[in-house]
C-alpha cells in the first residue's frame, strides 16, 4: 500500500514540472515517504522527458490538403496520402476542392479523357507500366484516383485497396530489379497505406451467407499470401534498412485477414437485403468502368465491348430481382465472351486478367439463390426452373446455370458445337 | 490558375477559430489542423509505434473532430485536450481490432526518433520499456498519465476533457504511477 498520498503526490509534480522545487526538495519536506516518493517522482521526470517524435517531412501539409479536400466536399472521409497530390492538381485544374462529388468524378474522367485524346489512348496503356519517378506516374495514379472514387464503400472500396497494393508491389519489384533502394524505401509506406484503407473499408462489410463470407475470405488470404511470399523474395536480396521495411509490409499483409475474419460478418444489415447488394452493385459497376476504359482499345470491337457491357446489366438486373441463377449465368456468359475475345487476340493479356478479376469478384458477391419452398410465388426461381429458360433483359443468349467451366480451348469447341456460344443468335 | 479560397485574415486566437469552425468554416479549422497535428501525431504514433498507422488515425482524428466539432463547448476544456481524447479513442479502437500486437512494437526506422540519448543517459528507465508499460494499463489511467506527461496538461483541464473532478485524475495519476513503478520494477528483476 502506497504511503505517498495522491494529492501529495499531485502537488509534488506541479512544483517540479513549474520549476518551484526539486525531487530533493519535495522528499526533503516529506521524509517519512521519502523513499517512495523519490521513486514515483522519478518515473514521472522519465515520463515527462518528451520522445521527439515528429511526423515525416510532409506529412502534415499532405494532410492538411487532403483533409480540406474531404471536409469541403460531400462525399465519404479519405485518407490517401499517396494520390493526394493528384486530387489537388485535379482540383486546381477544375477550379475548386469544393465540387460535388459527381463533378469531381466527371471532372476528373474529363482529364483522363483529354489526356487520352491528347496524348493518344496508347499513353494510358503505356501509364499503366510507369515506375515512381517517371513521368506518367502521375497518369496511373490519377486513373486509380478515378477507380476509387467511383467505387462503393466497405468491400469493393476495401478490394480495390488490395489490387492497388498488388500494383505497388508489382512496382517494387520492378525497381529492386534495377536496384533502385532508395525509391522502394519511400514506395514501401503507401504499399502499406493501401493494406491500411483496404483494413479501415473492411470495418463493416455484411455478407449475405457464410459461404459467401468464406469465398471472400479465402480469396483475401490467397492474395495476401502471395504479397507475403513476394516481399519475403524481396527480402532476400535488398539492403538492411529496405529489408527492415519489407519485413514491416509483410507483418502488416499477414495480420490482415485475422482483422477480415474478425469484423466481415454474415449481417442483416441493409447491405445485404434482397436485390442488389452495395458489393454486387460495386463489382458490376467497376466491371462496367473497366470496360468503358478499354473504349480506345483498338483491338477490342466496339459490338464486342457493347455485348459484354450488356451481359453486366442483365446480371444486375437479374440481382435487382432477386434472380440469383439468372445473374450467375450471365456472369458466366460475359465470363465465355470474354475468354473467346482474349483467344481471338482481342484483348490485351493484362486487361483480360484484370476483367477476369473483377468477373471473380463480382460472382462471389452474387447473393445465394432462395430455395425453392422459399421463393417468391411466380418467381422463375420458384420451381428451380432452369435460369436459362428466362428471358435475359437484353435479350441475348446465354450459357445455362450451373454449366461446369472447361478449359478455354475446350470451352470454344462447345461453344461451337452446341451453338451457346458468346454473342450467337437463335 | 487555383480558386481555392485563401484564409480571410485567420485570427490566431483558438476560440474564435473554434467558433468560426462551428459555423463551418472549413479554412479555420485547416488552421487548427496546422497547429495541432504535429501533437495529436506525436500522441498517437506513441500509442501505435508506426508511421503508417500513426498517420492514418490523425487524419481520421481531425475527420472525426471536424463531424463532431459541434460537441465541442469551448471554454471547458483546451481543444488539443479534446482531441487528444478522440485520438485516444481511435488508436485504443485501432488497438482493439487488431490481434497481431507486433504491429504495434515500436518500428526500427522510427527509433531514431524515439530516442533521445541525452534524457535517456539521465534516466534509469528505458523509454520503450515505459511505453510498454504505459500501454498496459487500464484504459483510464493510460490516458490520464499520456495527456498529463506525454501532452504536459494541467490537473484541470485533463479533467475538463475526460469530464471527471480533479481530485479523480489526481488518483488516478497516483495509482497509474505505483503501477508503472511495480511493472517496471518487476520487468528490471525478470532481466
Amino acid at each position: 500500500m502506497s504511503r505517498v498520498s495522491p494529492d501529495l503526490l499531485a502537488y509534488c509534480c506541479a512544483d517540479i514540472r513549474a520549476g518551484h522545487a526539486t525531487v530533493a526538495d519535495c522528499v526533503a519536506v516529506h521524509p517519512e515517504v521519502g523513499a517512495e516518493l523519490a521513486e514515483l517522482l522519478a518515473l514521472a521526470a522519465a515520463l515527462t522527458a518528451t520522445p521527439a517524435i515528429e511526423p515525416r517531412a510532409g506529412f502534415a501539409e499532405r494532410g492538411r490538403a487532403s483533409l480540406l479536400a474531404t471536409i469541403t466536399g460531400p462525399g465519404p472521409s479519405e485518407t490517401r496520402p499517396w494520390l493526394r497530390g493528384q486530387r489537388e492538381a485535379l482540383a486546381s485544374l477544375f477550379g475548386s476542392l469544393a465540387m460535388p462529388r459527381l463533378a469531381r468524378v466527371a471532372a476528373t474522367l474529363a482529364l483522363v479523357l483529354f489526356i487520352m485524346l491528347a496524348l493518344g489512348g496508347g499513353a494510358v496503356y503505356a501509364a499503366q507500366a510507369a515506375l515512381p519517378g517517371d513521368s506518367l506516374y502521375a497518369l496511373k495514379l490519377a486513373g486509380e484516383d478515378l477507380r476509387l472514387r467511383l467505387s462503393q464503400p466497405d468491400l469493393d472500396r476495401a478490394r480495390l485497396h488490395l489490387e492497388l497494393a498488388d500494383t505497388r508491389l508489382s512496382e517494387l519489384q520492378r525497381l529492386a530489379a534495377q536496384n533502385r533502394f532508395a525509391a522502394m524505401n519511400d514506395l514501401l509506406p503507401v504499399y502499406q497505406e493501401q493494406l491500411a484503407q483496404a483494413e479501415r473499408h473492411a470495418e463493416s462489410v455484411a455478407f449475405a451467407g457464410e459461404q459467401a463470407r468464406q469465398a471472400e475470405l479465402a480469396l483475401l488470404r490467397a492474395r495476401l499470401r502471395q504479397q507475403e511470399q513476394t516481399l519475403a523474395k524481396l527480402q532476400a536480396g535488398a539492403p538492411a534498412d529496405v529489408a527492415r521495411g519489407l519485413a514491416l509490409a509483410a507483418a502488416r499483409a499477414q495480420g490482415l485477414p485475422a482483422v477480415a475474419e474478425e469484423r466481415w460478418h454474415v449481417g442483416t444489415a441493409s447491405a445485404v437485403t434482397s436485390g442488389t447488394t452495395p458489393a454486387t452493385d460495386a463489382s458490376l459497376d467497376q466491371m462496367e468502368l473497366a470496360l468503358a476504359g478499354l473504349a480506345s482499345d483498338p483491338l477490342l470491337p466496339g459490338d464486342s465491348q457493347k455485348s459484354l457491357m450488356a451481359k453486366i446489366e442483365a446480371a444486375r438486373q437479374a440481382v435487382e430481382r432477386g434472380q440469383s441463377q439468372v445473374a450467375l449465368s450471365m456472369l458466366d456468359a460475359f465470363r465465355n465472351e470474354l475468354e473467346a475475345q482474349y483467344r481471338a487476340g482481342h484483348l490485351a493479356e493484362a486487361n483480360y486478367q484484370y476483367l477476369l478479376s473483377l468477373h471473380d469478384q463480382s460472382v462471389a458477391t452474387v447473393p445465394p439463390a432462395a430455395a425453392p419452398s422459399e421463393a417468391k410465388p411466380g418467381s422463375p426461381e420458384k420451381a428451380a426452373t432452369p435460369a436459362v429458360q428466362e428471358k435475359p433483359a437484353t435479350g441475348e443468349d446465354q450459357t445455362p446455370p450451373g454449366q461446369a467451366k472447361l478449359p478455354p480451348g475446350q470451352e470454344k469447341k462447345q461453344d461451337n458445337e452446341g451453338g451457346k456460344g458468346p454473342g450467337h443468335k437463335p | 490558375m487555383n480558386d481555392v479560397a485563401q484564409p480571410q485574415a485567420l485570427s490566431t486566437d483558438e476560440a474564435g477559430l473554434v467558433g468560426r469552425a462551428q459555423a463551418g468554416d472549413a479554412q479555420a479549422f485547416a488552421v487548427l489542423y496546422d497547429v495541432h497535428v504535429a501533437r495529436v501525431y506525436r500522441y498517437v504514433f506513441y500509442h501505435l509505434g508506426n508511421q503508417a498507422d500513426a498517420e492514418d488515425v490523425s487524419q481520421q482524428t481531425f475527420l472525426q473532430a471536424w463531424r463532431a466539432i459541434g460537441t465541442y463547448r469551448r471554454g471547458t476544456s483546451p481543444f488539443i485536450a479534446w482531441l487528444l481524447t478522440i485520438a485516444h479513442n481511435a488508436a485504443v479502437s485501432l488497438r482493439r481490432r487488431t490481434k497481431d500486437e507486433t504491429r504495434f512494437e515500436v518500428e526500427p526506422a522510427a527509433t531514431h526518433r524515439w530516442s533521445d540519448p541525452e534524457a535517456q543517459a539521465l534516466s534509469k528507465y528505458d523509454r520503450l520499456a515505459v511505453r510498454r508499460a504505459i500501454l498496459r494499463l487500464k484504459p483510464d489511467q493510460q490516458q490520464v498519465v499520456l495527456l498529463r506527461f506525454l501532452e504536459q496538461l494541467d490537473y484541470a483541464e485533463i479533467a475538463a476533457a475526460l469530464g471527471k473532478r480533479e481530485g479523480n485524475i489526481r488518483v488516478i495519476q497516483h495509482r497509474a504511477l505505483t503501477e508503472l513503478r511495480r511493472m517496471l520494477a518487476s520487468e528490471v528483476a525478470e532481466r
